[in-house]
């Protein structure tokens, strides 16, 4: 009896798991495999894959060096940009708000997502195009103001983007946080402002954390951003990838550079979760 | 529908069939420009019939810019001066290096590396003036965002439709003119009806809509005749013969060459 | 920190309203300077309120409430010479035992040296007898030794009032007794003022030597513990503190005799200015037995249950036209023959000097 039960608990769990399973197995790791294959080939005499066992897309990886430091500099400035903006908000809605405005305030925070960022994005080509902004600003004798494709509009448009990604995980850390804490330390003498940063930000780190390493990741494989609101003058890692698979057709080498951002991924996602363990203590992390 | 630069690569790759003539009675080899036809042929075989054709050149604002522009050394030059900001060249290594060498004074389908490296120069040292590298510049030209940006023929006349202060320029050194194929498939299951499709499509009857939907120039007289005078004397969808003799057609090894991909690699990462 | 005041806290008509309700009405209240008052009543009675009055976490919407004779209105709590002991303790999950106890005096400007914040932590930490536990994560800690990190937290400070919410009522019952005493322990031999709150009655007077009884805001009775058991000043505090048995009665001759609902008169302990009375008569002093004793209020019953506690026993008796009695019994002052079963019949006794009288519209 007890193994038939045991048998019947173990089908379940699989029932349970193997949609989601065999999802990822065909449209992540199958590609993912593939990829790997790839990175290891030669690029045709006319462009794709050729078989062949050879590191050379990985000594080349110099190639395009700039545009994995362009990545790796845009995404934990636009991490950061996105936590300075999201924690005073996150902060707000969890500790500041009234329950009844907070259900309202955490929605809109969500609203945006009922709408592709693509479209968001192009909305706000408009709103800094030059029959936007730089429009009004003539009225009050400003001309020719160019706002659009420039670094401050790819990371304003980046900010706007990942904003809620950042407030989320945030708000709930600090949904989470026991406000006796907080009066705690008042009570041993803590100024607010050491308050903050003695008990209120380590508390919350988790959910900062969290927050970073979404958008970091996402920033990592960010293409749309830069190309809309930067005019493509930057070159990320997402831009080499569309180059190589898209217009010279160097499947090999753009493998090797996607095999290789896979890595950075893991590697951000590993020093981010030690992190956040070490300072939070190991009960508190929910990382991911 | 390949373009001219892909036929020689897709016959290389057994990708297509020499076409049938006889099955296609309806396409009229003596109306046809052999301009455009001769790309079509490999060997004196006829792969491939012209569908329509068309050019890259540069559309200005010519309410935002004084300056009078006439050539690919002037473009580049204005990018960096009057359009500073202002300008942009297409995110696609064929026409925005091929545009470079050709305002260097070398061809459009240049791989030779000293050439390219000069090619290279300029671009880097342009790049900063730019507003955007972008094959999408319908958006910032009509937002007046952008005030110069190299341009095809479609787009070109479909902007100074809507804006009459946007102009459309080839340039008087050279530039690149394209033409667009129909062919069929050698593994196409059903090859019939695609040299029946074709032959509807060589009806000069139906060609003239095809034009009339799409706007970029036919190849065939027989299809001119049957076109409204407004479009015939449009000089951006039908230039002057004299302004398309310094184009140049792509080629295949321009649009695969591993070199133009990696330099514009270079360009769009510094 | 020179002495200001004898008292180390004072409530000066002290009001606190949260919108439309108020929690705390009126009160005017004296802490002597080493007092252990415990803030006793019903879950929103107004104590807790009160004691966050004192810690700063909450401001009196009318009144005053002053610390060593320093009005405290608008001051934080940062800036205020109490500490306090949180229900649940409100330990710093994020540090050890150590760092939590650090904490306040980490805070203290001008700084204290290093070498003497770590001499203090560790005598609080002996004070609480957690030596050794110093690099424990708050999470490895048994609730009883997060309650002796709490208070090593609060005291280290040296606060010159200690503030206690309901410091023990996450412990098990064993523990809970051990902490009372050495909670006492402690207040007197730090001499410091210690302020309890408690919904504890037994909690409240086994360690304090005020109780200061609320009710709907307001105060009902303040006094030493063993004053507020045996004189409760009105039926909630009799009610509240300690068990209470009614007895509905009308006064008559003027006052000197309760005429009882089932038609037997006592002579009134106290005179009542009203006809309906309602006497009060803890369950210790009744007697419980078989036989009908001479003199005193006696009424026949009988037993419905009986509730074994060891060294002491109750009984339910229901006493026919005076409802349903509770009676302590102490064993070892009853008679092998006294010992009833539910079913017997038994009679009551007892003073009705003992008895107290309040007028029935308080009930």
């Amino acid at each position: 009896m007890t193994l038939t039960a045991q048998v019947k608990k173990r089908l379940v769990t699989i029932a349970l798991v193997a949609p989601a399973s065999l999802w990822l197995f065909v449209f992540l790791v199958l590609p993912f495999i593939a990829i790997i294959v790839f990175a290891f080939g030669e690029r045709g005499p006319v462009g794709g894959y050729q078989p062949a066992f050879t590191f050379e897309q990985f000594a080349n990886l110099g190639a395009r060096a700039a545009a994995f430091v362009n990545t790796l500099v845009l995404a934990p400035i636009g991490a950061a940009a996105c936590l300075l903006v999201a924690y005073p908000v996150a902060y707000y809605l969890a500790i500041k708000a009234s329950p009844q405005r907070r259900l309202l305030l955490v929605s809109l925070v969500v609203v945006p997502f009922w709408t592709s960022l693509l479209v968001r994005t192009y909305a706000w080509m408009y709103i800094l195009g030059a029959r936007g902004i730089p429009h009004l600003l003539e009225y009050i004798g400003f001309d020719n103001v160019r706002l659009l494709n420039t670094p401050g509009a790819v990371l304003l448009g980046i900010v706007y983007g990942y904003l809620p990604l950042m407030i989320m995980p945030i708000y709930v850390s600090l949904e989470k946080l026991d406000r006796r804490l907080l009066e705690a330390s008042a009570d041993l003498g803590a100024h607010p402002i050491s308050t903050f940063f003695g008990v209120t930000l380590p508390l919350s780190l988790p959910g900062v954390m969290t927050g970073i390493a979404l958008v970091t990741i996402l920033l990592l494989g960010e293409y749309l951003i830069p190309q809309l609101l930067g005019g493509g003058k930057v070159f990320f890692i997402g831009n080499a990838l569309v180059d190589l698979f898209l217009q010279s057709r160097n499947w090999p080498f753009g493998s090797a550079i996607a095999v290789t951002l896979v890595a950075v991924v893991v590697v951000v996602l590993l020093v981010a979760m030690r992190i956040a363990w070490r300072i939070a203590g190991t009960r508190q992390v929910d990382l991911v | 529908m390949p373009t001219n630069y892909t036929i020689s690569t897709y016959h290389k790759l057994g990708l297509i069939d020499e076409l049938d003539l006889s099955k296609v009675p309806n396409f009229s080899q003596k109306t046809e420009n052999p301009r455009f036809t001769k790309e079509g042929r490999i060997d004196g075989k006829t792969y491939a019939v012209p569908k329509n054709w068309g050019t890259t050149g540069f559309a200005t604002n010519t309410s935002k810019l004084k300056a009078k522009l006439t050539s690919w050394k002037d473009f580049f030059e204005i990018v960096q001066t009057e359009a500073d900001g202002r300008g942009m060249v297409h995110d696609y290594q064929l026409t925005t290096i091929g545009s470079a060498l050709v305002s260097l004074g070398y061809g459009f389908n240049s791989i030779k590396p000293e050439e390219l490296a000069k090619a290279e120069e300029l671009l880097i040292k342009v790049k900063p003036h730019l507003f955007a590298i972008n094959s999408d510049y319908q958006p910032a030209m009509r937002a007046t965002d952008a005030w110069l940006t190299m341009c095809w023929t479609n787009d070109g006349a479909q902007l100074n439709r809507d804006m009459p202060e946007i102009s459309y320029t080839l340039g008087k050194d050279g530039g690149e003119i394209w033409t667009d194929y129909y062919a069929i498939p050698k593994d196409a299951p059903n090859k019939a009806a695609g040299y029946a499709l074709l032959n509807y499509l060589m009806d000069p009857n139906n060609a003239v809509k095809e034009h009339l939907a799409n706007g970029a120039p036919t190849t065939d007289s027989r299809v001119i005749a049957l076109l409204p005078k407004e479009i015939t004397s449009n000089k951006i969808v039908y230039p002057d013969e004299a302004s398309l003799t310094p184009l140049e057609f792509g080629a295949a090894v321009t649009l695969t060459d591993p070199g133009r991909a990696e330099l514009m690699a270079r360009f769009k990462s510094a | 920190m020179a002495s200001a005041s004898t008292n180390d806290i004072e409530f000066r008509s002290v009001t606190k309203n949260y919108g439309p309700v108020t929690a705390v009405k009126d009160i005017n209240l004296n802490v002597p300077k080493g007092a252990f008052l415990a803030l006793l009543g019903p879950s929103g009675c107004g104590k807790t309120t009160c004691l966050r009055m004192i810690g700063g976490f909450e401001q009196p919407s009318e009144g005053a409430v002053l610390i060593d004779g320093r009005e405290m209105n608008g001051v934080p709590a940062y800036r205020r010479p109490v500490n306090m002991v949180f229900q649940h303790y409100a330990l710093f999950p994020h540090f050890n035992v150590e760092q939590n106890v650090a904490y306040g005096l980490k805070q203290m400007r001008p700084r204290i040296a290093a070498g003497d914040i770590d001499r203090r932590v560790a005598e609080a930490l002996e004070m609480v007898r957690l030596d050794g536990f110093a690099k424990r994560r708050i999470y490895e800690m048994s609730g009883g030794q997060q309650q002796r990190v709490a208070l090593a937290r609060a005291l280290v400070n040296r606060p010159s009032v200690l503030l206690l919410d309901e410091p023990l009522a996450a412990l098990d019952k064993k523990l809970r007794s051990a902490m009372q005493i050495e909670l006492q322990t402690l207040q007197r031999d730090l001499g410091i003022t210690f302020v309890l709150v408690t919904h504890d009655q037994e909690e409240a007077l086994s360690m304090a030597d005020i109780v200061c009884v609320m009710s709907a805001g307001r105060i009902r009775q303040l006094g030493a513990p063993q004053e507020v058991y045996d004189h409760p000043a009105d039926l909630f505090v009799a009610d509240f503190v300690g068990k209470t048995n009614r007895i509905e009665a009308k006064l008559e001759a003027g006052g000197a005799t309760l005429r009882l609902a089932d038609g037997s008169a006592i002579p009134a302990s106290k005179p009542v200015a009203t006809d309906e009375a309602i006497v009060a008569i803890r369950p210790e002093a009744i007697r419980l037995s078989r036989e009908r004793v001479a003199n005193g209020a006696s009424f026949q019953g009988v037993v419905t249950h009986r509730i074994f506690l060891g060294s002491s026993a109750e009984y339910a008796v229901n006493v026919p036209g005076l409802g349903d009695f509770l009676v302590t019994a102490d064993r070892s002052t009853m008679n092998e023959s006294d010992l009833v079963a539910p079913g017997d019949a038994v009679f009551l006794g007892f003073d009705p000097a003992a008895a107290h009288v309040f007028p029935a519209s308080t009930a």
